[in-house]
């Protein structure tokens, strides 16, 4: 009988050395490590059988269960001390086309940016603003309200969450609203094109408002209000840095025979602006309906006694939409400018009344290449009164202007290099402006951009090509902190 | 006849061995016979992705490039899920989701908010605030296989991947992990030909996952480094992705965690991309 245990033994033997192997195969050498924290985690009791559910007191005795008192968040913004951050740029720019209008040398400024924000209970002080040494102003003496000079206070604002339904923002702020991609219908808040069309940063683009913003929020629309005291022009084309066609020369015209005169409204509560948006959303589509009563934000006609370049009034009523559509983002929006000191259009000085309507959609083409495209219309109402009434040798401005911009993105070395193209193309008069850039990101520190301002065209008085004098390229060296 | 006999005997045995081997494989892994792969995943989504009704981490990230260079990015994340269930049964705590990304450094993407309404059946309604010109600039769904802010983890790996774009194959289990093997549906819109993960037996968090291309090379891998129990949510605080064909790296540490914050709805709205809801960020 001894002897009739062997097959059986060997027959175990064979079953447990197989299970084992199988317990190697399945050990297999890729599995990762149970990483920290999991591994006191006691071995699963023999005698479970059923769904692992979570067990509640698994990691209890391991493990601490962090609360609001232990949860870590120092240093968390990295700043010098809390809420300081800013830069420190040099940028440097020179004309493509010589000009006898300006000098060559078209951006030379060194600029130290400084972003702070100090929050008490319930309210927040924000203060932004720039210390800038310029080579090419002619004086450094501070302006505040045109940013020219030595400092150009951008953000100096209380702003309350105090409400359920309401916030609060008081003192010079940053506005923006719309839904154009470098096209302004109902964003009647001051830009600088000098800045804009000499290639500095784009978030110098926007100029600072000085006024209070009033926000609601309900549960099916939402309103602000923004109101300024005193009117707040752009930093318009003044000669000074870029030269530009002026119809009373009928030539270009730059600083040392141009320089733009005007009459400013500046009369505090009478040369007043007001800005209102009532806004929702419906499903994934966001809507919008615009009132602006104000002054052109630009000159827009001249004094016929002074010849000086004047702001006339402007009321605006506007509407947008946006929504996602077929993966990208399509949007519209209409404004309706009525001339409110030309209001018959029979002022040939004074802007016509305008209609003007763009819309653009915008979608990632390819992994980090995104394609953006708008098409805007600019129509004046009462042309024919306009042509009635113009002088004789005066140039006469188009009924309509059309413009399609194109944008090109694309980030390139794991997102650290960014080269963009933007075009504005004005049909029928075939002029253009177009925006190369590439800016490149070092480190956490250092940024380094280049790129271009290039206007043309045919005839110089159209709208882009009146700048070509000033088509420049620049380069800047900016380090963050 | 004895011969006869010997031979049942060492049958039976036989058979009683292979049963008791089986049993006893069966009563070891008792959990592998009752879960599916899709039950598995469903579980490590929630995980992942889905625990407390709503939750708030800072998060620090260090991407370290193959010549050694590291940048490093700071932020505070919110997230809301839309529906409040923690419940696993019929998929009940999935549901769209809002994210609001807060960035704190470095300084040229200081004080930007990402916002993100996540769906389930549609594309992403994504938003970007930016402070400086005061835009909220609403910004087409990308590629959801392209970098996160231009680390080695991508938007999927932070939002998380529907599980329906995946074919879930259970591979193994051993004493700590499920093995499992996920192959997309749709290759064409995907970097990796499969992937593999070794899902956490009792957390059920994905430990490790390693995307592999058709040739079965390895292209990316994460790894979940620490783990903390959060408000008893098994909680992963580290985690690591590797890009293997840049030799790039890039370490996420979660600073703190919170769950069940009681984010109000309102959060995830214009208003709060112009105004910082600071309460919720610090």
């Amino acid at each position: 009988m001894a002897k009739n245990f062997k097959p059986i033994i060997l027959i175990a033997l064979f079953l447990v050395v197989f299970n084992h192997n199988y317990s190697l195969i399945s050990a297999n050498a890729q599995e990762p490590a149970l990483p920290a924290g999991l591994s006191d985690e006691p071995n699963l009791p023999a005698g479970l059988g059923d769904e692992p559910a979570l067990p509640a007191g698994l990691f209890d005795d391991a493990i601490d269960v962090i609360t609001d008192k232990n949860i870590v968040n120092d240093d968390m913004d990295g700043e010098i001390f809390d809420g300081l951050s800013g830069f420190i740029e040099n940028r440097m720019g020179r004309q493509i086309n010589r000009s006898s209008y300006q000098n060559i040398s078209s951006l030379s400024e060194m600029r130290l940016h400084l972003d702070y924000q100090h929050d008490f209970q319930q309210m927040a002080l924000n203060l932004s603003g720039d210390i800038i040494y310029d080579d090419q102003a002619y004086s450094h003496k501070s302006n505040l309200k045109t940013g020219k000079g030595l400092v150009d206070l951008r953000q100096f604002n209380l702003t309350s969450t105090n409400f359920d339904n309401f916030d609060i923002k008081l003192g010079r702020q940053i506005l923006t609203w719309g839904t154009g991609d470098l096209l302004f219908i109902n964003d009647l808040f001051p830009k600088d094109w000098n800045s804009f069309l000499l290639g500095r940063d784009i978030n110098y683009l926007k100029a600072p408002s000085d006024a209070v913003k009033i926000s609601y929020y309900g549960d099916i629309f939402n309103i602000d209000g923004v109101y300024s005291p005193q009117f707040n022009s752009d930093r318009y084309i003044d000669g000074a840095r870029l030269s530009y066609f002026s119809g009373k020369n009928g030539d270009i015209v730059g600083k040392k025979n141009g320089m733009v005169d005007v009459i400013m409204p500046d009369r505090i509560f009478k040369d007043d602006e007001l800005a209102l948006r009532v806004y929702g959303s419906h499903g994934s589509a966001e809507w919008a309906g615009y009132l602006y009563d104000g002054f052109w934000k630009s000159p827009a006609g001249s004094d016929v006694k002074s010849g000086k370049a004047i702001f006339p009034r402007l009321r605006v009523y506007g509407a947008s939409i946006r929504d996602n559509i077929f993966s990208g983002i399509a949007s519209a929006e209409i404004g309706y400018y009525q001339s409110l000191d030309d209001r018959s259009g029979e002022d040939s000085l004074i802007n016509n009344s305008q209609l003007r309507i763009m819309a653009g959609y915008e979608r990632e083409i390819i992994s980090n290449l995104t394609f953006g495209t708008q098409w805007y219309l600019e129509a004046n109402q009462d042309y024919g009164e306009y042509l009635n009434n113009l002088a004789s040798n005066a140039k006469a401005s188009d009924k309509n202007r059309q413009m399609v911009t194109f944008r090109l993105n694309y980030l390139t070395h794991g997102q650290n290099v960014n080269w963009s193209l933007f075009t504005f193309l004005t049909l029928a008069t075939d002029d253009y402006y177009i925006r190369p850039n590439v800016s490149y990101k070092l480190d956490d520190n250092w940024i380094f951009a280049a790129g271009a301002n290039i206007f043309g065209g045919q005839e110089k008085h159209r709208f882009w090509r009146q700048f070509k004098d000033n088509s420049n390229i620049y380069f800047s060296a900016r380090f963050g902190f | 006849m004895i011969n006869l006999l010997n031979l049942r005997i060492i049958f039976s045995v036989a058979m009683f061995l292979i049963m008791v081997n089986i049993g006893g494989f069966h009563i070891n892994h008792a959990d592998a016979a009752e879960l599916s792969a899709e039950e598995i995943v469903n579980h490590a989504n929630y995980s992942s992705y889905y625990q407390g009704k709503d939750g708030r981490a800072q998060v620090k990230m260090t991407i370290t490039d193959k010549q050694n260079n590291s940048r490093s990015r700071k932020m505070t994340i919110l997230r809301q899920d839309i529906t409040d269930s923690d419940n696993l049964k019929n998929n009940a705590y999935r549901s769209a989701q809002q994210f609001y990304v807060y960035f704190h450094r470095p300084s040229d993407v200081s004080k930007m908010v990402f916002m993100v309404l996540k769906y389930l059946d549609k594309d992403d309604d994504r938003w970007l605030y930016l402070p400086a010109l005061d835009l909220v600039k609403r910004i087409a769904a990308s590629d959801k296989r392209t970098s996160f802010i231009g680390s080695d983890f991508l938007y999927e790996d932070v939002s998380g991947r529907l599980l329906e774009d995946d074919n879930h194959q259970l591979l193994e289990v051993s004493k700590n992990y499920y093995k499992l093997k996920h192959t997309p549906k749709d290759p064409q819109k995907v970097e990796f030909a499969y992937f593999e993960t070794y899902i956490h037996k009792i957390s059920f968090l994905p430990i490790q996952a390693v995307y592999y291309d058709d040739s079965g090379q390895k292209i990316r891998t994460i790894v979940a480094t620490k783990i903390k129990t959060i408000q008893d949510f098994p909680t992963v605080m580290q985690s690591t992705a590797i890009n293997h064909l840049t030799g790039s790296k890039t370490v996420m540490d979660y600073i703190s965690v919170e769950y069940n914050v009681g984010l109000p709805k309102n959060i995830f709205s214009e208003r709060y991309l112009r105004n910082v809801p600071k309460k919720y960020l610090r």
